[in-house]
């Protein structure tokens, strides 16, 4: 039979922003791929040379949508660093409230994601209804679905009433049912089954070598989580339990993120229950000293770092950041040659990609 | 363990380089250990990665920036008009980890030297990282496996310290460039009596 290529991309229908992939294609199976990037580059990082430490909070904010929070936050914490300030411990229960609110948005949306790839669209829009639940959530604490806002250096820019942690604990409450019934049915169909297990596998030599970051390096095997490994805010008094498979597939990704929702749950509870009182920012505007810091956090959709290097101006010298998608995408080489043209669409959505992030 | 891997990483990094090298950790109060690793030479960033492979670590990012930044200091960045002793450095920031530990390798390019060793072949994380570099920053790679573009087109022309502006990288999208396109190919065509 003979090869041929076949482009996807940078518009179409699989994707739900612009990336240009070309596969090689023996018949029905793909031997070789290439991508190409850029189509959404919008130079954030130049722009942040432009802009004192506080615009950046703003547009840091701005990268991505489903990670928002994280940029900030990592941003933030970089600074921090830099200078020396020690937040309010409030602070880092609050920010880490805020950042687990948003991972559970963020993979819920990506289990939804996975049922919807296959044809599985009942089950899809059954996700994307209680991941409503806490959007309602965020519109409700935070005051908007998507961007947050709640970052500054030196700590938080919002609080937690008793009222707002009774309700944030009832909505987490009635979200575990939900979400122990779409695991049984992830766990258990076999439509499901059929498209996602054995399906894109990485295995655990190939995920160190290309070192990818995340649910895709945990469902490979990859014992790494950065709120674990290099903890931060309050994580190094909540301790979370990070979830590992071992077969490396799309069905193992999925699991990760079903698993992981259900521990962020945990983390949220705990850190309302925990959370001492006290003041939740300096109640300054902090100079920034010259220097350079490196800051990661775990996004998402994986480890995130930022490098920020200042020269004792407002405006810093550098900013630069790699998002956890990044380090994922050269690792589709190994995940999808061998597999079928009907399977890449599934394979893409279950490294989570945000190509926005990518490109900044 | 992380203590363990500090001195392991600085022994193995002796054993080639000698003390040409300064190297401080910082560990911060959740224990995260940061390194700051400068190296005398941008060759000896090959010797920091075998040693990196060897420890079975990986490259996080690789950050590079302008000194004295351009639009910070403002420093002419028309490279002809630049005074001697003002002209403007590439600091190139690998950021490594292994066991647990984060490392930063900065290497400084001398002025004209816009050539660099690729750590691709030794390490494969490294990959996306030097081609974006590549092409943001114009500098070129010796021995990078795959040094496709990544980012840019292909047609954009590089140039040190310049940024290419949106309009470019989209390739002719602006509606100037569009029209002094057009009214070239115009004038070209009436000088020649050449219909289109």
């Amino acid at each position: 039979m003979s090869t041929y290529n076949i482009p996807i991309g940078p518009i179409h229908v699989v994707l739900e922003e612009p990336i240009y992939f070309k596969l090689q294609v023996d018949g029905e199976t793909v031997v070789g791929l290439d991508i190409n990037a850029g189509h959404v580059h919008r130079g954030i990082e130049f722009l942040t040379m432009q802009r004192n430490f506080y615009q950046n909070l703003t547009l840091t904010e701005r990268v991505c949508s489903l990670c928002s929070n994280n940029h900030p936050f990592t941003y933030c914490m970089a600074l921090e660093k830099l200078a020396g300030i020690q937040i309010p411990v409030r602070a880092e229960y609050l920010r880490t409230i805020a950042d687990e609110i948003k991972r559970i948005a963020s993979h819920l949306f990506n289990i939804g994601l996975i049922p919807h790839i296959i044809g599985f669209d009942s089950l899809f829009m059954h996700v994307m209804e209680v991941r409503e639940t806490m959007q309602d959530l965020k519109e409700s604490v935070f005051g908007n679905r998507m961007n947050l806002s709640v970052n500054t250096i030196g700590g938080v820019r919002y609080d937690i009433t008793d009222e707002q942690s009774k309700y944030i604990s009832k909505t987490l409450e009635d979200l575990k049912k939900p979400l122990e019934e779409i695991t049984k049915i992830c766990r258990t169909d076999a439509s499901i089954h059929r498209r996602t297990v054995g399906v894109g596998v990485l295995p655990k030599d190939k995920a160190i070598e290309y070192g990818v970051v995340g649910p895709v390096a945990r469902a490979s095997g990859i014992d790494y989580d950065v709120r674990v490994v290099n903890p931060y805010a309050a994580y190094d008094k909540i301790k979370v339990n990070p979830v590992v498979e071992q077969n490396g597939d799309v069905f193992s990704r999925l699991l990760v993120r079903l698993q992981e929702t259900a521990e962020s749950i945990r983390i949220i509870e705990r850190g309302l229950k925990d959370m001492p009182d006290g003041s939740t920012d300096l109640g300054c505007m902090p100079d920034i000293p010259a220097g350079e810091a490196i800051a990661k956090s775990e996004a998402p959709r994986g480890e995130l770092i930022y490098y920020v290097r200042t020269n004792g101006t407002p405006i810093p010298e550098r900013i630069k950041w790699r998002v956890p998608t990044y380090p994922n995408w050269a690792a589709l080489n190994v995940m999808m040659p061998g597999y079928k043209i009907a399977d890449i669409s599934a394979i893409i959505g279950s490294i989570d990609p945000c190509i926005s992030c990518t490109e900044r | 363990m992380k203590k363990e891997a500090m001195d392991q990483f600085r022994s193995l990094l002796t054993q080639t380089l000698g003390e040409t090298f300064e190297l401080e950790w910082d560990t911060d109060r959740k224990g995260v250990v940061c390194g700051w690793c400068k190296l005398a030479a941008p060759a000896d960033i090959v010797i920091v990665a075998k040693v990196v492979a060897e420890l079975k670590g990986r490259v996080m990012t690789i950050s590079p920036l302008n000194t004295p930044s351009p639009l910070v200091e403002q420093v002419p960045v028309d490279s002809e008009n630049t005074e001697p002793g003002k002209s403007i450095q590439v600091v190139i920031n690998y950021h490594f980890y292994f066991n647990e530990i984060n490392l930063t390798a900065a290497i400084t390019l001398p002025d004209d030297q816009r050539t660099l060793n690729s750590i691709t072949p030794i390490l494969r994380s490294a990959d996306w990282h030097e081609r974006e570099m590549q092409e943001l920053f114009n500098i070129k790679l010796q021995g990078h496996p795959n040094p496709k573009r990544l980012f840019l087109d292909k047609d954009i022309y590089m140039q040190d310290h310049t940024m290419i502006s949106l309009s470019e990288a989209l390739n002719g999208a602006s509606t100037n460039t569009l029209w002094e396109r057009i009214m070239e190919s115009n004038q070209k065509g009436a000088n020649s009596d050449e219909h289109l």
